[in-house]
């Protein structure tokens, strides 16, 4: 079954065009390496997991059969290029039935170049709590599928940590009074585009989606968040903020899309990014699609340097300048990392966080 | 409002008067359709090689594969050029009667009455009625039709026109406009003049099938002010219609720009405007626009801050009715230091309708210091309309302040309840809540055109909820 579906995958590569991005007068916010199928991972991944609680954990051949019609169904093989390439190379996939209170942890520690897939079916009624993380070589693609069932509710935490080219898609669909915690961190990565969807279908579904990332270098970070609110009374709440450095480049894309059938609304979605140097570059489209009145929507971007509140400690605590830079991004990012349910997160973006400090010391 | 006075009201808008037509170029758009026009209009040559440039330009681009839906204009039906019979005239009474009835339900010769000192009318496609204070013409401001500046100030033109602000190639629908483009009007203010009373023009299209076309050329030179006022009102017809104007701004340094309109074309008006000024140092361009009518309109005005300290303020409304798409927002350009800019849209959308802010704020690297607030907020009516909210961000420098902010909602019912328990009916609370939510642009402009912005919406929301 694999063998199959990596064989159909790869006879949809050549029609398919790579994912979109947002194009403006002049200007195409993400481009895209020419033949990347070439650099695609030809061995098999061996992730660690870890679990507690009640979750049956099944893997390739295993996991792609009792997923069924789960695999490759919120996120399609072709959707774009990219999809293809990943289902066509996928080197680990796992199929994850979670029941009761659980947890479950991945590590796809690996310096090699890995196309990871995850599916979860999180069952009415359970609490699961699930992390991923990512170390990996060259060329790297991370999908996420989850199905939150009624009244379930999941805290998802992603630490991604490649070091050339990344593409992740992660989508869940939430029915009737479950909810989805997203977070996704970004460190590293020449080139990575990572893009969550939450489909809010059932009734008093929510979801709260937090992106927080640091490119530094050359490297150019790319996240999208984007709901869409189809049943009635669901909440939405996307927060995301960004540092950039050097020469690096910072991409945001939020969007909010409000169906007709959605009544009784709250969206809301805040982005913020802090500039370090007068090289980097940060980009923001947060975007807003309402087709019903019924609903209490906002969105708020900003961006600024780091000089104006880095003057607050220089002159209150004298503090170097060094210092005050250091203590001015560790509290900007302080505000999400509120919103974190996932301890083992909180504390591995705190250290990349602290990693890339020391990186860009001169 | 009784049902009576609405259709009273709508006709006002909505009407057609027989006219003789001078001069018609004929459905279709072909090299020689460009050279006539140019022909008849006894233009000099460099302006033929613009319009033909133009048009090899418009014949060469496809359309445009973002924003609202275009498949049904079928721009090969469209007449482009036509003249009322009548010529160029300084007095009212020259002007021919049923044109003076079309501005008389407009108000035109009241606003005449009250003194305005600039008013120039455009009917169809050339100015029939100009007027100007002579005290301008002393200190060498010229207000003239646009046709007229290229016979008269001709150095002017051809230095500024479709050259250094936006070239034909900009994009499908300016290059559409450089080829057939017809009347529209030309203000040059020099160096260190004020010209204190708003300079006006009220354009309108009224001939079935008709595009519209008129080009607005405004130089501002160093610490000059001017604020120009621009109306629109279209009868209604069952033939698509294209207006496809261009407005090019200079505001030189120091200096002072303000550009107004209230536009309200028929429903069934293909709206595609190009808007754009340059701004040198320290100078300030506002751009306020009203927009209404239409069954699309893309307008986007854009500012390109290009000395230190230039300043770009834009403030929007859109209203959008059953079948309407409103898609409107804004472009600035930081390229210089210390520059700041402040966009506020507000739009309401009723029916089947659809609002949609599309806005790029881009600050290129070495634009230091530069300020950014852009504010949008979206009212919605009903079930069936759709409010997007588009924004495009780029900063490529650190020293920045970059700040956006939209909300999107309905009128709330307790607001609407409260005033009803002070004896304020459902649709007059409705009206007094869109009247608060759309005074950010009514303030900015002379009372007539409040008064007229404000009824215009009224008259939709009547229409619409009676």
């Amino acid at each position: 079954m694999m063998e199959k579906l990596r064989q159909d995958a790869s006879e949809l590569i050549e029609d398919l065009e790579m994912p979109e991005t947002i194009k403006t007068p002049g200007r195409r916010w993400t481009r895209f390496p020419e033949d990347l199928e070439k650099e695609t991972p030809k061995e098999e991944t061996t992730p660690e997991i870890q679990t507690d609680g009640e979750t049956e954990v099944y893997m390739g051949e295993e996991a792609l059969e009792a997923a069924g019609e789960k695999a490759f169904d919120l996120i399609k093989k072709d959707e774009n290029r990219l999809n293809a390439i990943h289902a066509s190379s996928v080197t680990s996939l796992i199929y994850v039935e979670a029941s009761g209170d659980s947890e479950l942890d991945i590590d796809y520690a690996t310096e090699r170049s890995a196309s990871t897939h995850l599916i979860i079916d999180v069952r009415p009624g359970s609490n699961l709590q699930v992390t991923e993380r990512t170390d990996c070589g060259e060329f790297n693609t991370s999908f996420t599928e989850i199905y939150v069932g009624e009244n379930a509710s999941v805290d998802y935490g992603a630490v991604e940590n490649p070091s050339g080219f990344s593409y992740s898609r992660r989508k869940a669909i939430v029915h009737r009074y479950g909810s989805i915690n997203w977070l996704n961190g970004i460190f590293s990565g020449d080139l990575n585009r990572t893009r969550i969807d939450t489909v809010l279908k059932g009734d008093g579904s929510e979801t709260e989606m937090t992106g927080v990332w640091y490119p530094t270098g050359e490297q150019h970070h790319d996240l999208s968040l984007q709901v869409r609110h189809i049943g009635d009374n669901t909440k939405c709440d996307m927060d995301s903020r960004s540092v950039v450095d050097d020469k690096a480049r910072s991409l945001y894309e939020g969007l909010q899309k409000v169906e007709r059938s959605a009544t009784d609304t709250s969206s809301f979605q805040d982005q913020e990014t802090l500039m370090l140097s007068q090289d980097a570059e940060s980009d923001a489209s947060p975007k807003l699609m309402i087709e019903n009145p019924d609903v209490e929507a906002s969105h708020a971007a900003a961006a600024g340097s780091v000089e104006k509140q880095k003057q607050h400690y220089l002159e209150s605590r004298g503090l170097t300048s060094e210092e005050a830079e250091k203590l001015v991004v560790k509290g900007f990012f302080e505000p999400v990392m509120e919103q974190i349910r996932v301890p083992r997160v909180k504390s591995s973006i705190r250290e990349k966080v602290r990693e890339k400090l020391q990186e860009t010391q001169v | 409002m009784s049902q009576d006075e609405i259709e009273k009201n709508r006709e006002r808008f909505d009407h057609v008067t027989d006219t003789d037509i001078r001069y018609d170029s004929g459905k279709g758009l072909s090299e020689d359709v460009v050279r006539k026009i140019s022909e008849e209009k006894d233009e000099p040559d460099w302006m033929l090689e613009k319009r033909l440039e133009a048009l090899r330009h418009f014949q060469r681009r496809p359309m445009p594969g973002w924003g609202p839906d275009l498949s049904e204009l079928d721009v090969s039906d469209i007449t482009h050029f036509k003249a009322a019979e009548g010529e160029q005239s300084d007095s009212w009474e020259e002007v021919p009667e049923e044109i003076q009835e079309t501005f008389d339900k407009l108000g035109i010769p009241e606003a005449e009455k009250e003194a305005l000192s600039g008013v120039g009318a455009q009917y169809e496609s050339e100015v029939v009625y100009q007027n100007m204070k002579e005290e301008w013409e002393e200190k060498g401001v010229i207000f003239c039709d646009m046709d007229q500046a290229v016979q008269e100030h001709e150095d002017l033109v051809k230095e500024y026109f479709m050259n250094r602000c936006v070239p034909p190639h900009d994009n499908k629908f300016s290059a559409l406009h450089g080829a057939v483009w017809s009347g529209g009007s030309f203000v040059y203010v020099p160096e260190g003049v004020e010209v204190e009373i708003p300079v006006q023009a009220y354009f309108r299209m009224n001939s079935k099938g008709m595009g519209q076309f008129e080009h607005t050329l405004i130089i501002a030179e160093e610490n000059s002010k001017v604020h120009y006022i621009e109306g629109c009102s279209a009868p209604q017809y069952t033939r698509s219609n294209l207006h496809a104007g261009c407005v090019e701004v200079f505001v030189g340094e120091d200096a002072h720009v303000q550009y107004s309109t209230v536009q309200n074309w028929s429903n069934n008006t293909y709206n595609l405007n190009t808007k754009r000024a340059k701004v040198k140092q320290d100078g300030v361009m506002e751009w306020v626009s009203g927009s209404m009518g239409s069954k699309v309109t893309m307008l986007y005005p854009s500012s390109h801050l290009n000395g230190e300290g230039a300043r770009a303020n834009h403030i929007t409304i859109a209203y959008a009715g059953d079948g309407q798409d409103i898609d409107t927002g804004a472009k600035v350009l930081h390229n210089a230091p210390n520059t700041k800019s402040t966009i506020e849209s507000k739009s309401i959308t009723q029916g089947e309708g659809r609002t949609n802010y599309r806005g790029l704020v881009r600050v290129p690297e070495g634009s230091h210091g530069s300020k950014i607030s852009v504010e949008c907020d979206a009212l919605m009516f009903s079930e069936d309309a759709t409010s997007d909210t588009e924004p495009y961000i780029e900063i490529q420098e650190d020293d920045v302040e970059m700040a956006h902010e939209a909300t999107v909602g309905r009128i709330g019912d307790e607001e609407i309840h409260y005033m009803q328990s002070r004896g304020i009916e459902e649709e007059e609370a409705k009206e007094m809540i869109v009247r608060g939510f759309i005074e950010p642009i009514t303030k900015e402009l002379p009372l007539e055109y409040a008064v007229e912005l404000n009824r215009l919406i009224e008259l939709e929301m009547e229409g619409s909820l009676g």
